[in-house]
Formats: C-alpha cells, sequence, structure tokens
C-alpha cells in the first residue's frame, strides 16, 4: 500500500521566507503568501495536506489596528513558534510558495497581520504527518469546522490533481456569515475554484444550513444508497468536539476517518513531549505525539475523552 | 589558525569542543536535531532524562507559553532504559560528540541502576543527575531540596558510574543552594548543572482551572534567567571555585550574551534549552557568537572568561 506522505524528517528545513502577499478575507480571517527561496524548494514542495509549519514571529510588530477585543492579550510578549498547516502550496520559478489561512486570536496571529509584503519571516518545516491519500479510496468527504479549513482545503486540490478517480464533496461548518473564510462567488456561493460540491452550515443560519457541520453529514450520509459508502474516506479538520463527532459517525457508519488534531505545541519536532495525543493500542491507551505521530490521525484510534479542553 | 581563540573546555575530564551543550530535555535523546543543528559548533548534548521503566507523562495540556518563559509539565515521559540502551546508544557512539545522560528515579536504587546499566554499555560520557524535576511526586524535586537525599543519591551515583564524571542539576527553589551544592560536591560530585525550571502554575481564569493538566509546571526560559545567573554567580563565588568543581549553567539562554554571562558568573560551559525550541539552531548560534565575543574582546582561551566577573 502506497501512501503518499511518507515522512521524511531529513527533509525539514528552517528557512527565511518573504512575505509576498497578506490581506483580510473576512472577520478574524486572513490570507498570507510566503515565498521560500531555491533551498527551500525541495523541502516544501513535498508538503502534503496536513503537515504543517512553525512560524517565528517573535520579531514581528504590532499592527496600529488590534481588535479591542485583543488588545490586552496582544500586548503579551511571544517566545514560542506557531504552527500552521497551509492551505496551498504553489511550485514557481524561483522556489515555492506557501499560502496560509489564519484566524486572529492572540498575540502571535495579531502581529502576524502586521506583516507587509517584502518583509521576511522564519519558517521551519514540513514537519509532522499529513492525510494519507490511498489510490483503493473512491469518495473522499472533506469536512472542516472554521478555521480547520486551510488543509481540508489543500487536501482538496491535491485529490483534484492528483487522484482525478477520487470523487470529492466538502462539508464545511461555520459560526455566521461574517466568518466564512473564503470567497463568495458572483452566485453567492461558496468559491473553491475547484468545482467540487460544498455543504455549508453556519450556527446561526446567517449562511448556508442552519446547524453543525456533523448533523448535515449524517443526513447526507443517510440518503446515501449503501453501495456508495464502499470505498468512501472521511478527512477532517476543526474543533475537537466536532473531530470527535465525526470519529463518531464514521465509525457508526464503518467509513475510515482521518483527522487532523491540534496540541499546545512548544517545539513542534519530538523534542519536548508536550503535544500528547491518547491513543487506543492493543497493550492499552498510549500518548502520541501530536507534531510527529500526527497532527492527522486515524479517528478510531484517538481518544478523546482523556484530552481536557 | 592562530588567531583563533580557543574554545575548548575541560569539562570534570569530558573534553568538550565548545562551550555550548543542549540542555536536557530540549534536544531529544540523540540525533533529534541532526540538519536542524549545526553539530560542529556543539560541545555537546545532555539527553532527556532516562528512568529505569519507561515512562508516560503527566495528562496534558502538558506545555504552555507564559511571557517570555513558558511552563512545562512533561513528568519525565521517556522511552526507559532498555529501549534507549538499544535504540538510542548506537546512534550516540556514531555522534562524535560527547554526550550526558540525564538520570531520574524514584528511588536512590532506580538511578543507580540505570547509571550502572549505561555505564557498562559505554558510549556515554557522562551522567547528570536530575534531582530538581518539579513535575514528579518522587524523586525528582523532592531529592533536590533535602541535603541527605542529594548526599544519598550522589553517592550512589558515583559509585555506579564506573569512574564516569557525575553532574548534579539542582533546582534553584532552596532556601540555601550551597549547602545543598556542597552536600552533591562532598558526596562525590564531579560537577554541579545548575538550573533545572522553578515550578510555577498559570491558571485560565475563564474556567477557574489550572492550565496545566498536572496543576503545576516548571518555568524555563528567559524569565529565569536572573535567577540562574545570580545562583550561578553564589554558587561560584562560596563553593565551585575553590573546590574545583566545573558548573554547567543555564537558564534563558538564548543568545551568546546571555551565555556569557554564566561564563562570566563561573560557568565552564552552558546549556540551552528553551532557545532550541524558538530556533532549533539556536546552540550553534550561541557558541560562533561566544567565539565572536572573545575575538573581539581579544580573549584567547574560554577559560579566561570563566569566574571573571570584576
Ligand atoms: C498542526 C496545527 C496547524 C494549525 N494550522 C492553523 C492554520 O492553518 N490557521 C490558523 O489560523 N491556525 C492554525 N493553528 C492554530 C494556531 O497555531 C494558533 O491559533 C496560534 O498559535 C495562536 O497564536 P496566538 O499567539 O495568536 O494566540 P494564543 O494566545 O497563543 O492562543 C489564542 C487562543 O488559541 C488557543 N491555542 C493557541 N494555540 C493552540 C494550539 N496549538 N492548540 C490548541 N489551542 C491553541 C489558546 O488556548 C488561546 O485561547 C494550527 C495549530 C496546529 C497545532
Ligand atoms: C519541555 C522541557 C523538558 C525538560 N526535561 C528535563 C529533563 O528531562 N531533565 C532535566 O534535568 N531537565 C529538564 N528540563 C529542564 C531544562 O534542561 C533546563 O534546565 C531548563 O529548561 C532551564 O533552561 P532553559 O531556560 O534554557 O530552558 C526540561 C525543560 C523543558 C522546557
Ligand atoms: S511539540 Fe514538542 S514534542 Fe510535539
Amino acid at each position: 500500500m502506497k501512501a503518499s506522505n511518507a515522512r521524511d524528517v531529513a527533509s525539514r528545513i528552517d528557512i527565511r521566507a518573504q512575505v509576498l502577499a497578506n490581506r483580510p478575507v473576512r472577520g478574524r480571517y486572513w490570507r498570507i503568501v510566503l515565498g521560500l527561496p531555491r533551498q527551500g524548494m525541495d523541502a516544501f514542495a513535498r508538503l502534503t495536506p496536513g503537515q504543517f509549519i512553525l512560524l517565528d514571529i517573535s520579531s514581528v510588530g504590532l499592527p496600529e489596528q488590534i481588535p479591542p477585543e485583543l488588545a490586552e492579550k496582544a500586548n503579551r510578549h511571544i517566545l514560542l513558534r506557531r504552527p500552521f498547516s497551509p492551505m496551498a502550496v504553489r511550485s514557481t520559478a524561483t522556489g515555492v510558495e506557501l499560502e496560509l489561512m489564519y484566524k486572529v486570536v492572540g498575540p502571535a496571529t495579531v502581529r502576524m497581520t502586521s506583516l507587509r509584503p517584502g518583509q521576511s519571516i522564519q519558517v521551519l518545516g514540513p514537519l509532522g504527518k499529513g492525510f494519507s491519500v490511498l489510490s483503493t479510496m473512491k469518495k473522499a468527504i472533506l469536512v472542516a469546522g472554521g478555521i480547520g479549513l486551510p488543509p481540508i482545503y489543500h487536501l482538496a486540490q491535491i485529490i483534484r490533481s492528483d487522484h482525478g478517480h477520487i470523487m470529492v464533496e466538502v462539508f464545511l461548518g461555520i459560526r455566521s456569515a461574517s466568518e466564512l473564510p473564503l470567497d463568495l462567488d458572483d452566485c453567492g456561493q461558496v468559491d473553491w475554484a475547484l468545482d467540487i460540491p460544498v455543504h455549508l452550515t453556519s450556527n446561526d443560519g446567517g449562511i448556508g444550513i442552519k446547524g453543525l457541520i456533523t448533523d448535515c453529514l449524517q443526513d447526507w450520509l443517510r440518503t446515501r444508497p449503501p453501495q456508495d459508502l464502499d470505498g468512501m474516506i472521511i478527512f477532517g479538520c476543526g474543533p475537537e468536539p466536532m473531530l470527535r463527532q465525526l470519529a463518531r459517525i464514521a465509525s457508526n457508519n464503518g467509513i475510515a476517518c482521518q483527522i487532523s488534531l491540534e496540541r499546545y505545541m512548544a517545539c513542534g519536532t519530538g523534542l519536548c513531549q508536550g503535544c500528547v495525543v491518547r491513543c487506543r493500542q492493543a497493550g492499552g491507551p498510549v500518548y502520541r505525539l501530536c507534531c510527529q505521530d500526527g497532527p492527522v490521525f486515524d479517528a478510531a484510534e484517538v481518544l478523546f475523552d482523556d484530552h481536557r479542553a | 589558525m592562530s588567531s583563533q581563540p580557543e574554545m575548548v573546555v575541560d569539562l570534570a575530564g569530558i573534553r568538550l569542543n565548545s562551550p555550548v551543550l543542549t540542555a536536557s530535555g530540549t534536544c531529544g535523546y540523540a540525533d533529534e536535531l541532526e540538519g536542524l543543528l549545526d553539530m560542529s559548533q556543539v560541545g555537546g548534548l545532555i539527553t532527556k532524562a532516562i528512568t529505569l521503566l519507561p515512562c508516560e507523562g503527566n495528562l496534558p495540556p502538558r506545555c504552555v507559553e507564559t511571557d517570555a518563559g513558558m511552563l512545562n509539565s512533561i513528568g519525565l515521559a521517556n522511552i526507559g532504559l532498555d529501549r534507549f540502551v538499544h535504540e538510542k546508544l548506537p546512534i550516540i557512539r556514531k555522534m562524535g560528540i560527547p554526550v550526558l545522560v540525564n538520570v531520574a528515579g524514584s528511588t536512590v536504587d532506580q538511578y543507580a541502576k540505570v547509571i550502572s546499566t549505561l555505564a557498562a554499555a559505554g558510549g556515554i560520557a557522562g551522567f547528570e543527575l536530575n534531582v530538581s524535576c518539579p513535575n514528579v511526586d518522587k524523586g525528582g524535586i523532592s531529592f533536590g531540596t533535602d541535603q541527605g537525599m542529594v548526599s544519598e543519591v550522589t553517592a550512589a551515583a558515583k559509585a555506579a558510574a564506573g569512574g564516569r564524571p557525575v553532574f548534579v542539576k539542582l533546582t534553584a527553589l532552596v532556601t540555601d543552594i550551597v549547602s545543598i551544592a556542597r552536600a552533591a560536591v562532598e558526596a562525590g560530585a564531579d560537577g554541579l548543572s545548575l538550573i533545572n525550571t522553578i515550578p510555577g502554575m498559570a491558571i485560565n481564569i475563564n474556567t477557574r482551572r489550572p492550565v496545566l493538566g498536572n496543576r503545576t509546571g516548571g518555568l524555563s526560559g528567559p524569565a529565569i534567567r536572573p535567577v540562574a545567573v545570580y545562583i550561578v554567580d553564589k554558587v561560584y563565588r562560596e563553593l565551585a571555585r575553590d573546590a574545583g568543581i566545573p558548573i554547567i549553567g543555564g537558564g534563558g539562554i538564548m543568545d551568546a550574551a546571555d551565555a556569557l554571562e554564566f561564563i562570566i558568573a563561573g560557568a565552564d560551559a552552558v546549556a540551552v534549552g528553551t532557545g532550541t525550541f524558538v530556533d532549533p539552531g539556536c546552540a550553534a548560534k550561541v557558541a560562533r557568537g561566544i567565539r565572536d565575543y572573545c575575538v573581539r574582546h581579544g580573549i584567547r582561551r574560554i577559560k579566561e572568561l570563566v569566574g571573571s566577573l570584576c
């Protein structure tokens, strides 16, 4: 069985990237494009969806505009690097471009909004184990909650470009219309620019269907003929309660499921043993490292109850 | 190359090509930093704490950033002596730099067993006794705050070490650091490692729960550096200088200037911990910076700087 994400520790690199673009999308969501020089090309061009990078924000200054509710928090000093899973990777004539989508939630992400084209920033990656796409898969159900979208978006592109035979269906859950992290097309529909069906829910019903994305998925699955579930796989990234529910749905329907988890990461490289995820194993539960064994895990393996939010 | 300053350090008989080490628990067991850290610049590596049996560590969350530092409550999670010997020692033997093994346990016997097994296996330059971990109930800091226990564990370690140097790593959270350090030295310690993380705590005010799964943790990073420099200065002046005992200094070292404070205060070598998380190449950068400083200040041998505080 050939997985497309064999971890290759030797290919990690810590490198200076140029900011090429950085713009607000909507609400607290921003997108930033980083240009990596030629030396970064080999390593980053092979970044698989779900793998992540660490950004050093420690020397980035505060922007003039700070969301008032984050003003106090934003003044905190930053020490540790921050993890991000890119939403797109593009090879160019001069190197590689990484596009990130980020949500402004604290001191590091507030600072990131001050980055301007021409500035540079230190990037370590690619890290961790991403989603594995196998040639035996027939239909991929991609489920994202809020800022869980970037690696799911990346995965959709890779399946489209490298695994043409796999059908793709996207489920995206957000809180409200103001938190839609994507653009809308001329018809007011979510614009994936990939010709993929998108099911959209919002908690307040302001856009898409009102409710939770996992309920929407469950309803949709009920309408499928049983043979449709054959060769189906669910890929998910989002808040942990959503992932837990996703794992349950997958297991109840006998569908394979891979989920990308989030943990506080001090090192991102397996050194600190800080980012543990409780997992099932034959001899009893074990801790695995989110940064090294994950962030993508087989949903059936994860013990959700052990993690205090 | 006669204008190049001499950076070699003799650390209780261990020859280091540079005074900069990577600190326990922040650099893995062996070659985990390969490709990210230029090992030729680094004097040596201190492994994650090894215990007799594998240890799964504390409940998550285990790490959180704080102002100018971080708290961790890893709880000595490690693969245990057996796997270390079989999987990591062969790599260590090929690394070409001295490796000190950080040893922890909940009884004196456990320390001794780990050390005698490793001493017999070979490939290890020396040992660092962790009697200062704030994240375990037994052993760790409860040994390091008790002169009698420090003395007992050091003597047992020395007897098990087969002549290899033993460093005792102490906590700053004691009323009188010099008497604890003296207990270690009198029991046969070849050197001191100062300091481990300082116990600390963070509370989530919205949930009114501790942020860390283990309630409390150990503070590291720039926030603790002035405390660590203070301890090194005090122990050097009041004990180590006259006893001829080398000190590995560390706590919050992020760059060469930070490291030089420790050296000037009396440390023969320095250990970079949290700095490696921020920049995996940090230890090499610190080593290069120390060399540049020596060149700028006409220092011919790093030894001249040790304890040179005016
Ligand atoms: C593998 C991985 C990939 C990620 N990809 C993205 C991405 O593509 N886009 C994006 O916007 N964010 C992503 N994140 C989350 C992102 O790293 C954090 O939002 C960021 O570190 C916050 O930094 P800050 O200083 O702005 O806020 P902080 O003050 O550090 O955090 C703000 C809030 O977020 C929570 N938080 C911060 N970091 C984490 C974490 N690692 N795990 C759980 N909770 C956390 C804190 O509890 C706090 O309430 C990813 C995280 C991981 C582990
Ligand atoms: C995540 C983490 C794990 C650590 N694990 C150990 C350990 O196993 N044994 C030990 O003696 N010290 C351990 N330490 C302490 C460091 O070796 C070092 O003494 C301390 O962090 C202070 O240095 P720093 O500020 O440069 O990090 C650990 C520190 C951190 C941050
Ligand atoms: S973040 Fe340090 S081990 Fe995973």
